[in-house]
């Protein structure tokens, strides 16, 4: 027993020698690293960036060839910690990723990324990050979808705990025989109110509050079918929701992929309480095609896009206007409708507007024509001040498709998805608003295993932030989706 | 009975007749099995990668299907192919074997049963040979259990080795509980032998319980079934017979034990049973060549393997042995009649109704868009190939056909980022990542596109003003491309098993342009037959039709003008000479 004691102690001596002797002489070598002075490659750009002091670690890659590599995290001169790697893939444990949040929350701290090459170590210019204090919801709510055409496979809604890399499912199609689910939708990024839609045998919306989950049927004789795009009233007790016939075809040129058109739509409201869905002729009309309803934070205006009705045919003459109607929620009664922007006119087509929690400012998708943005290139996320109705392209906008957008619960952080890493697949990419209307370079959902999105072939789709995590899991619903809905009723006209 | 053998002979004897078996076995897979095989491999995408295990490790049960299609790339070679199934199965029946040794039964013909079943499960290309490796496992694990005498050590055995079975094998460990606790009863006997069967048999019941509840999403009553009741099999009555054949005689055994109180009871080697051993071979044999083995599906698949290998003449051979009308045999018939330049003159050689065998219709399924995309590259209608390709990855899930597809299409397109993402899948495979290989030097420098004749041709077609079709999109390719040969080809065929002569007669002038030298035989055969209705010469410049074929139709209308005005006797009459005329598809084929 003693000897084996001793045999221990000796061998653990040695290793820590040996840590020591590696430690000491990789720093010599790295001393003396020449500087490149060139900017390393790193996959996924973590470089020049802001980010929430609650944040999970941000691991990548380094694109570069080298038989050692070396991350050194300093702050304030500092050093915090370093990573050495031999493959280029830099993974920061968890207990150190927080260490450095807790030290440099507010200030930046930097990065110096060395390599050694068979002429020695080299040095790249160094990354210098920003930590804000301004912290993020701590959960992002996403669908998981191939970005295919008519066919899907196993999908999912899945709710990512930001700060680090668990991932949960709230619904999985394996449990309800592979149907489609889509749209879910929360309440003021509230995890206790939220909705999503599941289609075929399971069929039904799935209105969740305050730990009571509803199976509803909103489909009714005197709207064009259940709801689609949902927005909550932020009083919790109302929901609009866009009521579509969609189709869709398909381009035969490289850039373009899909079209997905609507050949009808309306706005409904649902009342939570009462399980009735009324309408008003002014969100309702024939002659147009609204759709994208959005509540404004004090729930009294409701923001939709509409279009002149056109044909299919002329689907690239289908252009949304941004609207504004004022709505009274003691008595549900609507007001009068209000212009906001008249992008048709400029040749534009507006979706999927989003007002920021203080209500100043309306951020959505524009592009060419119709209103699936996802599937064109040319869409960019752009911000609309209320007050002056002027519009602005943003700075995080990238050569490929900008589309679904979510405020955070302060409004000091975005969350979009994007297309901008492979052309296809969407991520979800997150930015800081700055004081000004500007926002800060975005990055993507950090993963445990930095090449994971080079080999994921599933979308991020509608990423919704939520404060805190959704108390519901696929068992739950399943439970659920047994049973028969509650059909809702069309009231009248208001 | 006496043995009518000495003990070494009739050894000898046991051994021949597993060794013919399995020889037997194999050649059968080898010889008329190697296109369905050839199928399975390009339905699966195994792939060495830690990603690929984990969407395996989500469910109790899916794992036996990661091993399944381990062992379902290795198809890509015939060979391999037909020993790796041969060898499954002899392994099932040597475990058969085994297990009724122990129970005690010494009988080769009695193990060699499963086999019939296994051969007419792997017949079919929608088994997975998944099944087959957790029948596999289920039967190691009661081997072993068996095997130990000791009851502790035994019931530890039990007990661990069922949680992993059942993490592997799904409900199969619960086929596997039923051996147990019938060993327990009837072949240990011991005094708390009903006790551990009750212990099992909750255990068997409470794990897939707790698992359901607390460790994995899955439909509740996939925890008891799944990947029963028959999860990835057609011959649902063929697989329960197995099962049940394998229990049935393992508990027949142990009660003859418990009653007769005999060891082993060894089925001798005699006249008898060498009748039988030679009647059940026969039988095996009828069986399996009617009831198992499907020489249509063969052939197709046959037809399908030569339109990825480009064979084209082949695919055309293996249409002519198919027996009847199928529509995907005619879809990769009509490609290969084009791609060997003879779409027009020997479609109607085929038995063509209507434009369904022109082009597979749209469905959300998983053969639809596997095997329907083909006819989309071919045409050079890129986006429309991608997309086939994406549906089908999606439906099927990924496989090396649409993977392919996917990188080539995109390479066309010049959207390279998503080509590397198919390509970094390939790269994990055995067999592709050569392949791979080559297109990610395109990816990695675009120029050399432009020695690559295939893809170049592919570019040089693409479309530049888009439009949108629900069909082949012909029209819109030839507009884009008048020196689209294939979507002008496809575009006539279209008017003529449409019955379209109008746009038939419009369109011919294109022959010109095209740079036919003369006109095929089947378009002079519809020229003819457009010209006596529309009364007008409509041969193009510079083409004239052939006396022969002027010739043809004398008699042609000879022999009809002979039936005085009867319908019926007038095809019944011309069919042997004129069947395969475009006359007689325009006179008398009903186009549905």
């Amino acid at each position: 027993m003693n000897l084996i004691l001793i045999y221990h102690k000796i061998a653990r001596c040695f290793l820590i020698l040996f840590a020591v002797s590696c430690t000491f002489s990789c720093s010599d070598d790295v001393s003396k690293s020449r500087n490149l002075g060139q900017d390393v490659v790193i996959s996924p750009d973590y470089s020049g960036i802001t980010i929430p002091c609650n944040i999970a670690p941000l691991n990548y890659l380094v694109n570069e060839k080298a038989s050692d590599y070396l991350a050194i995290y300093k702050c304030d001169g500092k050093e915090i910690f370093r990573i050495s790697s031999v493959s280029g893939t830099i993974q920061v444990p968890e207990k150190k990723w927080k260490k450095l949040l807790k030290i440099a929350n507010s200030k930046e701290y930097t990065v110096d990324i060395c390599l050694k090459k068979p002429e020695g170590w080299v040095k790249y210019n160094t990354i210098t990050n920003k930590i804000s204090t301004d912290s993020l919801d701590n959960y992002l709510v996403y669908r998981l979808i191939e970005p295919g055409f008519e066919t899907w496979g196993k999908m999912g809604i899945y709710q990512r705990d930001l700060s680090s890399f668990s991932e949960l499912p709230i619904m999985e199609n394996t449990m309800s025989n592979g149907n489609c689910m889509n749209c879910h939708s929360f309440c003021m990024n509230s995890s206790n109110t939220m909705l999503f839609h599941m289609r075929a045998d399971n069929g039904g919306t799935y209105l969740y509050k305050n730990g009571e989950l509803e199976k509803l049927d909103t489909k009714t004789d005197s709207t064009l079918g259940p709801g689609v795009y949902p927005s909550w009233n932020p009083d919790g007790n109302h929901v609009a929701f866009s009521t579509n016939r969609i189709v869709q075809t398909f381009h035969a040129i490289p850039d373009k992929k899909i079209e997905v058109l609507d050949t009808l739509s309306d706005i409904i409201v649902y009342d939570v309480r009462s399980h009735n869905i009324f309408t008003s002729k002014s969100i309702a009309s024939k002659a147009r095609f609204e759709t994208f309803p959005s509540w404004s934070p004090d729930g009294k205006s409701l923001y939709f896009c509409s279009a002149r009705a056109v044909s299919p045919r002329n689907y690239k003459n289908i252009r949304y206007d941004l609207f504004r109607i004022s709505f009274d929620t003691q008595t549900n009664q609507f007001g009068a409708v209000d212009t906001i922007y008249k992008a048709a006119e400029k040749g534009k087509s507006i979706s999927f507007p989003r007002v920021s929690p203080d209500g100043k400012y309306v951020m959505f998708c524009m592009s060419d024509y119709g209103n699936f943005s996802i599937w064109h290139p040319e869409s960019d996320l752009f911000l609309l001040d209320i007050a002056t109705r002027e519009i602005k392209q943003l700075e995080i906008n990238s050569q490929q498709t900008e589309s679904y957008h979510t405020w955070s619960s302060t409004g000091k952080w975005l969350v979009f998805s994007s297309r901008r890493m492979d052309e296809l697949y969407t991520r979800p990419y997150f930015s800081h608003f700055q004081a000004g209307g500007s926002f800060t370079k975005p990055f993507v959902l950090p993963q445990e295993n930095p090449g994971f999105y080079e080999r994921f072939l599933k979308s991020y789709n509608i990423p919704e932030l939520v404060k805190s995590e959704v108390k519901l899991n696929p068992r739950i619903i399943a439970d659920k989706m047994k049973e028969k809905s509650i059909k809702v009723n069309f009231i009248s006209s208001r | 009975m006496l043995p009518f053998l000495s003990g070494s002979k009739s050894s000898l004897l046991r051994y021949l007749l597993v060794g013919v078996s399995f020889i037997l076995v194999f050649l059968y897979f080898l010889l008329f099995n190697k296109f369905h095989l050839y199928y399975l491999e390009q339905t699966q995408l195994f792939r060495f990668s830690t990603d690929y295990f984990h969407s395996f490790t989500m469910k109790p049960g899916d794992l036996i299907f990661y091993i399944g299609e381990f062992f379902t790339q290795f198809f890509i070679t015939q060979f391999l192919g037909a020993f790796i199934l041969t060898l499954l199965i002899s392994f099932v029946c040597f475990l058969s074997y085994m297990l009724y040794l122990k129970a005690g039964l010494k009988s080769t013909l009695v193990s060699l049963l499963p086999a019939i079943s296994l051969i007419t499960l792997h017949s079919s290309h929608l088994y997975k040979i998944g099944l087959t490796v957790g029948i596999i496992l289920v039967l190691s694990f009661v081997y072993g259990f068996l095997q130990i005498r000791g009851r502790i050590f035994r019931y530890i055995y039990g007990l661990t080795c069922w949680l992993v079975l059942y993490y592997i094998s799904g409900a199969l460990a619960l086929y596997g509980s039923i051996f147990i606790i019938l060993g327990e009863i009837l072949f240990f006997s011991e005094k708390t032998g009903w006790i551990a069967a009750i212990v099992f048999f909750i255990f068997s019941v409470a794990v897939p319980f707790i698992g359901v509840k607390y460790l994995f999403f899955e439909p509740f009553k996939d925890a008891w079934i799944y990947p029963l009741p028959f999860w990835g099999v057609n011959r649902t009555p063929m697989f329960i017979a197995l099962i049940i054949k394998l229990l049935v005689v393992y508990f027949a055994i142990l009660v003859f034990r418990k009653f007769l109180k005999k060891e082993i009871f060894e089925v001798p080697v005699n006249f008898i049973s060498a009748i039988l051993a030679c009647v059940l071979i026969a039988m095996a044999a009828v069986f399996i060549r009617f009831k198992a083995y499907d020489p249509k599906t063969e052939i197709f698949f046959g037809m399908d393997h030569y339109v990825q290998t480009g064979e084209w003449n082949k695919v055309l051979k293996l249409s002519q042995k198919y027996q009847g009308i199928n529509q995907l045999v005619l879809y990769y018939t009509n490609l290969a009649l084009y791609k060997t330049g003879q779409m027009g003159d020997h479609i109607f050689d085929y038995p063509q109704r209507g434009t369904k065998g022109l082009q597979l219709e749209w469905a959300r399924d998983e053969i639809s868009p596997f095997f329907g995309g083909e006819i989309f590259y071919h045409l050079n209608y890129i986006n429309e190939a991608n997309r086939w390709a994406f549906e089908s990855m999606v439906a099927k899930g990924l496989n090396p056909r649409s993977l392919k597809r996917l990188v080539l299409t995109n390479l066309i397109n010049g959207q390279y980022n998503v080509a590397v993402k198919y390509l970094d899948l390939l790269d994990e495979t055995l067999y592709y990542k050569d392949w791979s290989k080559k297109y990610r030097g395109y990816v990695e420098n675009p120029t050399e596109i432009d020695h690559d004749t295939e893809l170049v041709q592919k570019r040089h077609f693409l479309v530049k003003n888009d439009f949108i079709s629900l069909n082949l999109g012909l029209n819109e390719l030839l507009k884009e491309h008048p020196d689209n040969r294939m979507a002008f080809e496809y575009m006539m065929a279209t008017f003529l098993l449409n019955k379209d002569i109008k746009n038939f007669a419009a369109n011919i002038y294109r022959l010109k342009e095209l740079g036919y030298k003369e006109i095929p035989v089947n378009y002079e055969e519809a020229l003819l037959f457009c010209m006596a209705y529309f009364k007008k010469d409509l041969v193009p410049e510079g083409f004239q039709i052939r006396n022969s074929t002027v010739q043809r139709k004398n008699e042609y209308i000879a022999q009809i003008s002979q039936c005085g005005g009867d319908r019926n006797l007038a095809a019944h009459k011309v069919y042997p000479q004129f069947g395969n005329t475009a006359w007689f598809y325009l006179h008398f084929v009903d186009q549905k």
